[in-house]
């Protein structure tokens, strides 16, 4: 099992920056400052080649867990929406919720708003 | 529980092996010096952030030149090259 498959290429690639790579970038740089407090140093200002190799290490890691997430992400909703369009039958014109109805409504007519509510959906 | 231990000890000293000293020679620990930068250490840790964020760059430019690359394709074979 390929960790990213030859069909993963054809998706957008995420950003440098991403949720996955900016969270596990700071886990990395926490634990470079949790290493420093445990051997007694000076949180920040000791080992910066230290925290700058764990911030770049779990920014790589998190780009790669990104792009694999997104692949199954984007694998799950094509074959879900391969399935709803071979069974037509099971998916019927969906009539819009009685709620989102009156919202439309509210929004219309007893709060002026800027959006054009035609153009929500 | 205290005669095994005594025990234990009796027969440590009685065995004419290596003395108590030379028991824990696995766990040396040392204070560590911080006078000196490694400057083994630190080359070591900058030279890798370097070649991980050149390779993160690279792969990332050459992703997004393949998925250009293929949008194009999918284009000109849907359409038709027109």
């Amino acid at each position: 099992m390929p960790f990213l498959p030859d069909e993963a290429r054809s998706l957008p690639p995420p950003p440098l920056v991403n949720k996955g790579s900016v969270w596990l970038g700071l886990t990395g740089w926490l634990a470079a400052l949790l290493d420093n407090g445990f051997a007694q140093r000076p949180v920040l200002r000791a080992g910066v080649h230290r925290q700058i190799l764990f911030i770049t290490v779990g920014w790589f890691t998190g780009y790669f867990l990104v792009k694999r997430a997104e692949y199954v992400h984007a694998k799950l909703d094509r074959e879900l929406l391969d399935y709803v369009r071979r069974h037509p039958e099971d998916f019927k014109e969906a009539v819009l919720p009685f709620l989102c109805l009156v919202i439309r409504i509210w929004c219309f007519y007893f709060i002026p708003c800027s959006v054009d509510p035609e153009s929500t959906y | 529980m205290a005669a095994p231990l005594r025990a234990a000890k009796w027969l440590r000293l009685a065995g004419g092996g290596p003395g108590l000293a030379l028991t824990r020679s696995a766990f040396f620990a040392r204070k560590r010096t911080y006078d000196q930068p490694n400057w083994f250490g630190v080359g070591l840790a900058f030279t890798t952030s370097a070649a991980l964020w050149a390779f993160l760059f690279k792969q990332h430019n050459e992703d997004v030149m393949e998925y250009e690359r293929r949008k194009q394709e999918r284009h000109h074979k849907c359409t038709g090259c027109s």
